[in-house]
């Protein structure tokens, strides 16, 4: 379950950059609308507490916090390097995390 | 009266002038034992790994594929060099320890009359090396090899630290936009201080959380004068009293009378319970009385103490000081302590480097410029070079020859020798050729840790890969992506310096700019 934590952080700080617009150029060269910034910025905490969600229910107590920030970091960092080097792969790297993730729980 | 505009430029020049002070507070807090916090973050990063790093350093011993082949080749051994004897004791491989130890007592003798150790996965006896492994980390981490006075450095450096976060906090003013920024294709300085961002932000919880029970874990240490003036025996008995229960909790009891031909099955059913089998008595072995004592170990389980000890008190210490071990963390949890502590020693590094650009570009006075001079030199001596002297200390424990004596010892003095190299170095070199030269070393010894392993130990990457032997796969590939790192960033300060010289090349070629 920590796999899938995981991706739905990377998934959740990727949308929420990209609702800036500065982020949001560096992956498409062009403006986004307001409406568009909106709804990424949403889906981002929505995805967000989803992995704190997840966390919380697969540890005991208060260790789901605790695992939730350290995966907080360990998404979010990769994510600001990779950007500014490869900004698309980066981006579509979060929309398919959380399916890679959801598909390999049902594998394992 | 005041003029609204007089009050808005007063109210303003109150926002810059705490800005200021903090950003002094910031530079300084961070900067004066920066070198010995890096030293801390990085040392206590790998220290998560202890046990590991240990078992990578005594390559002869070997994880068995299962308890119960353990145990058949621990039964095996004894049965070929102690037949007749009336008692075998079987020490068994942990989850993180790979050593299988087998002792045995004669008929006619009271004590143990041989033991020896055995390589778990073949069952032949070996030899370990003496080495310090794993165990340099974890000391120099909160003593910095220093006895007494160590651990006195090490708090005033984490108290420091708590003060650069915080004032960090308040410095950084465009924390919201500059969130996800990272802009490697600026200048160093700017890439700099975006990777210093980068790594504080996203870990902040990890540095606030680990820096503090950093300094809970030498609590007592600290603040001695409580325990003694009311525990008179130096605190014996407090400790005793608040942490008792601890001690009776861990033992689990022990499976007595069980026949040799139940031990497979028994130790199928002790697993399964989610137990560990940690070592076993058996009682007139090659006999028809033959009896088996088996002794239990928990598995480390992924919850904080709280349930355990009967005191409020105790519970929170305990949960405080074992976070701050990661004691509580199974595998993925462990790694993720691990890149938070990475992610610490980056912000370290960077903020050091950060400190060093701004004041290069202004440094004018004289008095100015030895400053610098220092700083500038120190960060090399210290981030590239106490890296070498990593790389040092793995490559001694594979080429040190293993019948010399004390040979621990030696290893630990390769890595320090090897580390004063480099700080001499340092000073000695021009700033940017001592950069580009100690990290390209960095990249050649870190390609030559795996290389020479491979080389002397025969488990090469092919090999461990072949075998699912995950220990010396991570070490391995950690091994060469800190060589890829180190090599990259040499190879990008030689170009620049080929191709231009810009502002900053003239900066970090140790010339005071304007």
């Amino acid at each position: 379950m920590t796999i899938l934590a995981f991706a739905l952080a990377y998934s959740g700080f990727t949308a929420i950059c990209l609702s800036m617009d500065k982020h949001h150029r560096q992956v498409w060269r062009r403006p986004m609308e307001r409406a568009t910034a909106n709804v990424l910025r949403a889906s981002g905490f929505v995805l967000l507490a989803a992995a704190l969600v997840v966390c919380t229910a697969s540890f005991p107590g208060s260790l789901g916090i605790v695992v939730w920030l350290g995966l907080l970091t360990a998404a979010g960092v990769p994510l600001v390097i990779v950007l500014p080097y490869a900004p698309r792969a980066a981006a579509a790297a979060a929309a398919w995390a959380p399916i890679a993730a959801v598909a390999f729980l049902a594998w394992a | 009266m005041i003029s609204p505009e007089k009050a808005a430029a007063a109210q303003h020049s109150a926002t810059r002038s705490v800005f200021r002070s903090m950003l002094g507070l910031h530079a300084w807090a961070g900067l004066t034992l920066g070198w010995i916090s890096f030293l801390i973050f990085l040392t206590g990063t790998l220290a998560y790994f202890q046990p590991e790093i240990t078992q990578w350093m005594q390559p002869e011993l070997r994880q068995p594929p299962s308890t119960q082949h353990a145990v058949a080749m621990a039964i095996r051994r004894l049965t070929a060099v102690a037949p007749t004897a009336s008692e075998w004791n079987i020490g068994l491989p942990g989850d993180r320890d790979p050593s299988l130890a087998i002792s045995w007592r004669a008929s006619d003798s009271d004590r143990l009359t041989g033991r020896e150790l055995l390589n778990a996965a073949t069952g032949e006896p070996v030899a370990r090396r003496d080495t310090l492994g794993g165990r340099l980390f974890y000391s120099f981490h909160f003593t910095l090899m220093l006895p007494g006075i160590g651990y006195w450095i090490v708090g005033a450096a984490a108290m420091l630290m708590l003060v650069a976060v915080v004032s960090g906090l308040i410095v950084h003013r465009k924390i919201l936009s500059d969130f996800f920024t990272f802009r490697p294709r600026h200048s160093p300085r700017r890439a700099s201080l975006d990777v210093h961002n980068v790594t504080s932000l996203f870990a902040l919880p990890f540095h606030v959380a680990i820096v503090y029970t950093g300094l809970v874990t030498l609590l007592f240490s600290y603040v001695p004068s409580i325990l003694e003036t009311a525990y008179p025996d130096d605190g014996r008995s407090f400790f005793r009293e608040a942490f008792e229960p601890r001690a009776a909790d861990t033992a689990l009891p022990a499976h007595r009378g069980v026949a040799l031909a139940d031990l497979a099955t028994t130790i199928y059913d002790i697993t399964a319970a989610g137990h560990l089998v940690a070592d076993l008595q058996i009682a007139a072995p090659n006999t028809e009385k033959t009896v088996v004592t088996i002794g239990l170990a928990r598995i480390p389980s992924p919850t904080f103490a709280t349930e355990r000890n009967a005191s409020a008190v105790a519970n929170v210490y305990d949960s405080l000081y074992e976070f701050h071990l990661g004691r509580f963390a199974d595998w993925p949890m462990r790694w993720l302590l691990f890149s938070s502590g990475l992610a610490g020693s980056a912000m370290i590094a960077t903020g050091l480097l950060v400190w060093s650009l701004k004041r290069q570009e202004r440094a004018t006075s004289s008095a100015g410029r030895v400053g610098c001079f220092l700083v500038d030199r120190l960060n090399v001596a210290v981030i590239a070079g106490v890296m070498i002297a990593i790389a040092v200390f793995f490559l001694a424990n594979r080429l040190l020859p293993l019948t010399l004596a004390d040979r621990g010892a030696w290893e630990l003095r390769c890595f320090f020798w090897s580390w004063a190299a480099a700080g001499l170095h340092a000073f000695l070199r021009p700033l940017r050729c001592a950069w580009r030269e100690q990290l390209w070393a960095l990249s050649v010894a870190f390609v030559a840790v795996p290389a020479v392993s491979g080389i002397t130990t025969g488990r090469h990457l092919i090999v461990s890969a072949a075998n699912a032997d995950w220990l010396f796969i991570a070490f391995d590939v950690a091994s060469l992506t800190v060589a890829a790192v180190a090599g990259a960033t040499a190879w990008k300060l030689t170009r620049t310096t080929a191709h231009t010289t810009t502002h900053f090349d003239r900066i970090a070629a140790g010339v005071p700019g304007r």
